[in-house]
């Protein structure tokens, strides 16, 4: 048995093992996206008297939570959807399979059975790491397809390449996380440790892009956060940041490598 | 022939706490080797540490005569496990199941697991969750032997299994090491290990602590005799050959005997006995003698 063969089989099982969450997130970030996109309408009707309302907040504020532009298409989405639903949705997607991934099987025990194949540990990893890629891209391209066939429907102008940049940055969000959370869980083998402390990590970093612009000490710190590189740059409006998107990827990259290395060194604990 | 096993001063320390040390077995080909030892005595550890799903502190081993720390895929690729505490993936049905370690084999053919699991009844329909214990156990078996394996290592395999179902499996056994595999099996109990093991290693507190055949270790083990008397039993009984030790109990003695029971009998009838009852040898009973070296004093 080829090691890249045993890859994809072990890869489309622990994709299918995820298919409540996809399906969950998949529906519910769609559903949410066609409810938003049916109030457009209304909103686009009074946005002059919007755009005043809102132009009454604090300017941080608005930046904060996207709410400049907000009668424009891009600027509507990116308010009710991409700054923070989505990446978080995201993030949750990828976060569980993480958690999942090695923790999840050591804590129920069926990494004896998984480990006792000829397998290489690290084949393990890289497996379940593509398998939780393929959750991501599966909800990404179903919110992605929902709205750019509604988007038209209530004459939202957005094009069908900004909202795809806009998703893939989330995702590439969502996998950063996720690889926090491999590590966590190939490092202590607890999925409520990596599922924690992911989460905890990502709201942290989440919050500290969002108020760094309203604190002045908070400020020079705004960009650690992985929400600053994958977002500030309004992919909504200016398409993918390569720039951001390879950080985001590369640090995605180093926290799989280093989950390999400790996985390959870990003892696996008994239930 | 090189050996199938072969350990050297394997061990595994967990912190401040014995998991096995000092380990030094040689498993032979082609034969059925028993791992006795009392729950917590060191045998999964043993033989997780061979399957490397976990790393020994110091010592080391080889399997099929591949390095233990640098082989363990192509070791693993001929060896086949049934863990003690065998957790399945719940959801999957049997048959998913089998294909999917069969996948991540290589090429087991379905007829393969499929023969395996009619031979013990096993229905691979229902999902793993809705077996019972036997059921998921069979399973288990199923999937160690399905890749014809030369090497099995199974970690008291017949717990949960009903009687006539471990004759079955120990049918298999025997033909697995007829067709030239070898088995490496971990039991805390003495006749299960008795009933199919050529030579067999008893371990405790995480040492080893003899390494013989069956037959050996059966007339060296200690066995309880309980004797009824009419009133109160002879003090004759502890004198007679082979008796460890006699505790009196009203008109019943219990004795502890190594080897043949054929002395105290004489006694016993000799003084009247009215009743005996024989007892398996217990393997704490039977095993404590080498501990503490040789006599075993209750």
């Amino acid at each position: 048995m080829s090691s890249s063969s045993q890859v994809l089989v072990l890869t489309g099982r622990s994709a299918s093992e995820r298919w409540r969450s996809v399906l969950v997130w998949g529906l519910g970030l769609a559903a949410m996206a066609a409810i938003e996109l049916a109030v457009y309408p209304s909103i686009a009707k009074s946005s002059a008297a919007m755009q005043e309302y809102v132009d009454q907040w604090p300017e941080a504020f608005r930046q904060a939570f996207g709410l400049e532009d907000y009668a424009t298409g891009a600027g509507f989405l990116n308010a009710k959807m991409f700054s923070m639903i989505v990446p978080l949705g995201l993030i949750a997607v990828a976060l569980g399979a993480a958690a999942a991934a090695t923790a999840g099987e050591e804590e129920r025990g069926t990494l004896d059975l998984l480990m006792s194949l000829p397998v290489r540990r690290w084949n393990v990893v890289l497996a379940k790491t593509l398998g939780m890629v393929v959750g991501v891209v599966v909800v990404s391209v179903s919110l992605v397809a929902t709205i750019v066939v509604g988007a038209p429907m209530v004459d939202l102008e957005v094009t069908a390449g900004n909202v795809a940049a806009a998703t893939f940055m989330c995702g590439l969000l969502g996998l950063l996380f996720g690889g926090v959370g491999l590590l966590l869980g190939a490092l202590t083998g607890h999925r409520a440790v990596a599922l924690g402390a992911g989460m905890g990590l990502a709201l942290a970093a989440f919050l500290l892009n969002v108020l760094a612009p309203m604190a002045d000490w908070l400020a020079p710190w705004q960009k650690l956060s992985p929400f600053s590189w994958a977002l500030d740059n309004k992919p909504l409006a200016s398409g993918v940041d390569w720039a951001g998107a390879g950080l985001t990827l590369g640090l995605t990259v180093l926290l799989v490598a280093a989950a390999a290395v400790a996985f390959e060194r870990r003892d696996i604990s008994t239930r | 022939m090189t050996a199938v096993i072969r350990t050297r001063g394997l061990t595994k320390f967990y912190g401040h706490q014995r998991g096995i040390e000092d380990l030094d077995l040689q498993v032979e080909p082609g034969e059925v080797f028993g791992f006795l030892g009392p729950n917590g005595a060191g045998k999964t550890t043993t033989i997780r540490l061979l399957l490397g799903l976990i790393k020994p502190t110091r010592g080391g081993a080889e399997v099929l005569g591949l390095d233990l720390r640098r082989q363990g895929v192509p070791i693993r690729t001929r060896v086949g496990y049934l863990p003690g505490d065998l957790a399945l993936y719940d959801r999957m049905r049997g048959h998913d199941l089998l294909e999917f370690l069969g996948r991540m084999r290589g090429d087991v053919p379905a007829s393969a697991y499929r023969s395996l699991a009619e031979r013990f009844e096993l229905d691979l329909q229902p999902r793993v969750r809705e077996l019972s214990k036997g059921n998921r156990q069979k399973l288990g078996v199923v999937q160690a032997f399905m890749h014809s394996p030369d090497l099995l290592i199974l970690d008291e395999p017949t717990s949960g299994l009903d009687p006539l179902v471990q004759l079955e499996f120990q049918r298999l056994v025997r033909e697995t090491v007829a067709r030239g595999a070898s088995v490496f099996l971990s039991s805390h109990v003495l006749t299960e290990v008795e009933q199919m093991a050529d030579r067999a290693a008893i371990v405790n507190h995480g040492r080893l602590l003899v390494v013989d055949s069956v037959d050996a270790l059966r007339t060296r083990a200690a066995r309880r005799v309980e004797l009824d008397f009419a009133v109160v039993p002879p003090a004759e009984l502890a004198t007679a050959p082979g008796v460890q030790s006699v505790e009196v109990r009203g008109p019943t003695a219990v004795c502890t005997v190594r080897g043949p029971i054929t002395g105290l009998l004489k006694t016993a009838v000799d003084h009247g006995v009215i009743d005996v009852h024989t007892h398996d040898p217990d393997l704490e009973d039977a095993f404590l003698g080498f501990v503490s070296g040789g006599s075993h004093v209750q």
